[in-house]
């Protein structure tokens, strides 16, 4: 009992001591509003990013119409598998988990069972992400840095997925015209998967199928809603 | 005088409100390091750095929340800090019992506090308990700390410290039965 006294009194002499020789030295309130200042200009940096990949990811699907490629079978799901941007999913996936590192300096996050915090997050950014892609802020982007370090290639054909205007008409087929201004010839076989409805000049279509020395040999052909990014 | 009050002034540059803090609360955090790092032979110098980690960050504290809370998790976290240099012991960053949400009734929370006879049974398997059990078991049972403290102290949701609660304590009877 004598022996925890006489620690306890070490320990408070101790203490204050290193205190009253400077060896101990308090921090600023300055410094302690730099570092939560600091700390929360990283979240918000890491939310924007998060939130800006997102609706990238979702611009270069929907400008490429990758939605539509379900509808053409299992070709058009490998197809889709094969066109989604994995290296920015994978970017994108490793800036949210930053998020989440640097949100659990929020009592209100780390005093929240992770489900809902993850769940939140995710449609938070999700909704987000989706709503700017919405408006015209990418597109306008794309017109103004189109051979720029992020839409360099955003919005062109990959694989077996072709998107052009249809130019002309013709007894085997029909041509298209694609974002890059070049001509192809589309060559529709019987077992080409067709829209349900009769095709006709001007209108943009997505073609699944190999390309041969400027023939392609459609696997599947569908219209695209919106015309946009076509030549 | 409240602690918050000696807080302030220690935050206004009084010194010796300081040492108000430490009478109040070695003894305290020396038990708490006793019984948390009950394997561990630098308890006394984990303890005279809770002290000094406290001056030296006192301007962080909001004297509009409770001090002992948050001089507890400063003493939680340096004890952790000995127990990862160490490495005798495992500490996971991430835990399933964080993940998912449990409502818990104040009823529980009183009905597992009336069981005195856990805290003799703790008493003699902690030193075999995993830390994320005996975190939580010695606030509660030692520090007599309430699921809304020992989440404040130990950074995790309050349905968290009930699971871990639940759980450390089928742990500690099955360590004693053996």
């Amino acid at each position: 009992m004598k022996e925890t006294k006489k620690q306890l009194n070490n320990l408070k002499e101790t203490v204050l001591k290193a205190i009253e020789e400077d060896k101990v030295s308090m921090h600023s309130k300055l410094y302690f509003l730099s570092r939560s200042a600091l700390w929360a200009l990283g979240f918000l940096l890491t939310l924007t990013l998060t939130i800006y990949l997102i609706s990238f990811i979702t611009f270069i699907f929907r400008g490429n119409s990758l939605h539509l490629l379900p509808q053409l079978g299992p070709g058009g799901w490998f197809n889709l598998f094969v066109s989604l941007p994995w290296v920015l999913l994978l970017i994108v996936f490793s800036v949210f988990v930053l998020l989440q590192v640097l949100s659990t300096h929020f009592s209100f996050v780390y005093k929240r069972p992770l489900v809902h915090t993850l769940l939140a997050s995710i449609f938070l950014v999700v909704i987000v992400g989706v709503a700017i892609a919405q408006t015209s802020f990418h597109e306008r982007a794309y017109e103004r840095h189109k051979e720029g370090f992020m839409y360099k290639g955003a919005l062109k054909d990959k694989g077996e997925i072709h998107i052009g205007r249809v130019t002309q008409i013709n007894g085997a087929g029909f041509n298209i015209r694609n974002r890059e201004g070049e001509t192809y010839i589309v060559s529709v076989t019987p077992t080409t998967k067709m829209p349900p409805f009769k095709i006709s000049t001007s209108t943009i279509m997505i073609v699944m199928g190999a390309e041969d020395n400027g023939v392609i040999t459609a696997v599947g052909i569908r219209p695209v809603q919106k015309q946009r990014r076509v030549k | 005088m409240e602690d918050e009050h000696f807080a302030k002034l220690l935050q206004q540059g009084d010194k010796n409100a300081f040492g108000t803090l430490v009478e109040r609360y070695e003894k305290k955090i020396t038990r708490y390091a006793n019984k948390f790092l009950y394997n561990y032979q630098d308890r006394e110098d984990a303890v005279q750095d809770v002290f000094i980690k406290a001056y030296k960050n006192i301007q962080s504290f909001n004297t509009k929340e409770k001090f002992s809370p948050w001089i507890y998790r400063i003493a939680h976290n340096t004890f952790l800090n000995v127990i990862r240099k160490q490495k005798t012991e495992k500490i996971t960053l991430f835990d399933t019992d964080k993940l998912f949400a449990k409502q818990l009734s104040d009823e529980s929370e009183t009905r597992l506090r009336e069981q005195s006879e856990d805290r003799e049974v703790l008493e003699q398997c902690i030193s075999q308990l995993d830390v994320k059990y005996r975190e939580v078991l010695v606030l509660f049972y030692f520090e007599e700390k309430d699921y809304e403290e020992i989440s404040d102290i130990v950074g995790i949701p309050k349905s968290t410290v009930g699971v871990r609660l639940r759980r450390g304590r089928e742990r500690m009877k099955q360590i004693y039965e053996i």
